[in-house]
């Protein structure tokens, strides 16, 4: 009878984390978001390499509008191919820019090294360093 | 396999509804793993427990497997490491101050699923010493 009940116990305990657990990180809906988010943030990265390119090609000086050029040719998508809104760039000042997506669920991205999200702008300040 | 998904993720659960300051961002990668693997497991184990313990209804003699009897005694010896880690870690922890609520509700999550571990084997191997 004792044992029942540790049987008993133990998946009770069991089932009430699996549902806290998937009420927690949100079912598949907030699995696909999230992908769909991590895919916005890499796309910020390669935009970061696009204005690296394109102030050096201008010597040294952070572009005030981005667009492709001959020299910096990237395959880069200038808007979230998901909900088709254009990435912003944001000059702000000689040596820091900004990159912002339409995040959905920026407080679950995770990125490393100096450069941090602001989840509530949905921008990753960089740094330019020629 | 059960017992350590659920202390897995009630870990998980503990660190997301109990954050420190010094905490990296919480990663649900890690908390999905861990449900798929009790959704899977918990129905096996439930299964098997039950299968094990209809077989030894009908046949008394199944409990005097001497594997039976090994694998129990491997389980308790194991079961009561960890709770004697786990008193041991608690006392360092007290006396280091880092008896936070956190590591309070992780070291009884821990001790308690232990406990019960070692409860229901030691009814289990009593019963096949009878």
């Amino acid at each position: 009878m004792r044992k029942n009940r540790i049987i008993i116990a133990i998946a009770a305990l069991s089932l009430a984390f699996i549902l806290v657990g998937i009420w927690v990180t949100g079912g598949p809906s907030a699995g696909q978001a999230e992908r769909r988010d991590a895919a916005r943030l890499s796309d910020l990265y390669e935009l970061q390499d696009l204005t690296f390119c394109l102030a050096e090609t201008a010597g040294g000086v952070l572009p005030d509008e981005i667009s492709l050029s001959e020299i910096c040719k990237r395959e880069i998508a200038l808007t979230d191919s998901n909900s088709g809104e254009a990435y912003i760039y944001q000059r702000i000042s000689d040596r820091s820019y900004l990159w912002c997506a339409p995040f959905e669920l920026p407080e679950r991205i995770r990125v490393f090294g100096e450069n941090r999200l602001n989840i509530d702008t949905g921008c990753v300040q960089f740094t330019y360093r020629p | 396999m059960t017992a350590w998904n659920i202390n897995w993720l009630g870990f998980e659960l503990i660190d997301y509804f109990w954050p420190e300051p010094h905490d990296s961002e919480f990663y649900f990668g890690e908390t999905r793993w861990t449900i798929s693997t009790l959704i899977v497991f918990l129905p096996l184990f439930l299964f098997m427990n039950f299968k094990v313990l209809d077989e030894a209804g009908k046949d008394p003699a199944r409990r005097r497997s001497t594997v039976r009897k090994w694998f129990g005694y491997v389980t308790l010896f194991i079961a009561a490491g960890v709770l004697v880690g786990d008193l041991v870690f608690t006392l360092n922890a007290l006396l280091s101050g880092d008896l936070t609520l956190r590591v309070i509700l992780k070291v009884a999550l821990l001790g308690g699923i232990s406990a019960l571990v070692f409860v229901y084997f030691r009814g289990e191997m009593n019963d096949a010493e009878e």
